[in-house]
């Protein structure tokens, strides 16, 4: 299973520690807010609001070198759009590795 | 070049920065978290280059593009590859940058701008419509499996809302899983006309315009700069 890392960070950044240090800042600063909207919009069946805060999170979830886990991005908004909860329990899943890796970092 | 980013998300703004910072060429000079500012930003201060998100909240990318008609090169910045096409409508639209932008693709963008010859715009020519067209007087609309008669009179405005649009009548409004220019192909052109690229309006329901908007019933509505010489020509000036 793939993992989160800084690979994109770091070619962003050119190596710089600082930099990426304030890249991560920013997402450790952001990614909670919106994960947890996300998961109350998940709950109140609001799924064309979820899927707006599903296209933000991809952002994220591609800085962090998650490959698979744009694509389950993607998919998830598109369906979310069309009221299919298909991908919730699996994008839930990614979600929680992204709140792991941030902790740990 | 002097650039302004314009993005509502921090991180993607910072990314397009420090990209910026990598080059010699590109010099951020402002950063906005959305389009009105930015537009603001523009009237007063020389710009050559912007970075444009597509997706932000109340006002895109794309509802940017047809309001500023400045002599500008625009960079679109997106996570969505299928608005690639739309893309080349707007001859400003230098480059399209599929987000997370990677150096080595921002650097290629870089020398595609530093080759572009001066800067050319020149408002799109408003088309001629067929006034003729759709005469009847009434459409509709399905919702849950019902279709649900909705007289022209009762409309008094039709906004684009993503793959939706939203119909607002005097009654009811409705959100209809269609799009703007499946709805203005429906609707009788002598009634209705679009004024911005998300919304059509009905003639007949104006209250007033005031610069760049108009009123329509209790809404605000405004109006794009490529669609405005077709509405003054329709009103009936004294």
């Amino acid at each position: 299973m793939e993992q989160p890392n800084l690979d994109y960070l770091n070619q962003i950044a050119d190596g710089q520690p600082d930099v990426i240090a304030q890249f991560l800042g920013i997402i450790a600063q952001e990614f909670p807010g919106e994960a947890e909207r996300y998961f109350s919009l998940i709950e109140e069946k609001d799924s064309i609001k979820a899927a707006a805060i599903v296209h933000k999170l991809k952002h994220k979830i591609s800085i962090l070198g998650l490959v698979q886990g744009r694509a389950l991005a993607i998919a998830h908004e598109e369906a979310l759009k069309i009221e299919d909860y298909q991908h919730t329990d699996a994008f839930a899943v990614v979600l929680k590795q992204i709140d792991e890796f941030l902790k740990s970092n | 070049m002097k650039s302004i980013i314009i993005d509502d998300e921090t991180m993607a703004r910072a990314i397009i920065d420090q990209l910026c910072q990598q080059t010699d060429d590109i010099e951020v000079v402002a950063q906005f978290d959305n389009a009105i500012e930015a537009i603001k930003y523009i009237n007063k201060n020389e710009v050559d280059v912007i970075f444009l998100d597509i997706h932000m909240p109340t006002f895109s990318g794309f509802d940017f593009l047809d309001t500023v008609t400045k002599d500008l090169q625009v960079i679109l910045t997106t996570s969505d590859p299928k608005f690639a096409i739309e893309a080349f409508e707007y001859p400003r639209i230098k480059d399209y940058l599929v987000k997370p932008v990677t150096l080595p693709r921002f650097l290629k963008m870089v020398e595609k701008l530093k080759k572009q010859p001066e800067k050319s715009n020149a408002p799109a020519p408003v088309a001629q419509k067929d006034l003729s067209a759709n005469q009847g007087k009434e459409l509709y609309i399905n919702i849950d499996r019902r279709l649900i008669k909705i007289a022209f009179d009762q409309i008094f405005l039709i906004e684009a809302k993503g793959d939706y649009i939203l119909i607002k009548t005097h009654d009811k409004n409705y959100t209809v899983h269609s799009t703007l220019k499946k709805i203005e192909d429906k609707l009788p052109q002598s009634q209705f006309i679009k004024v911005h690229r998300s919304y059509v309006i009905n003639f007949t329901k104006i209250v007033d315009i005031e610069d760049n908007s108009v009123l329509i019933e209790r809404d605000v509505i405004p109006i794009s700069r490529s669609n405005r010489p077709e509405l003054m020509k329709r009103l009936n000036l004294l």
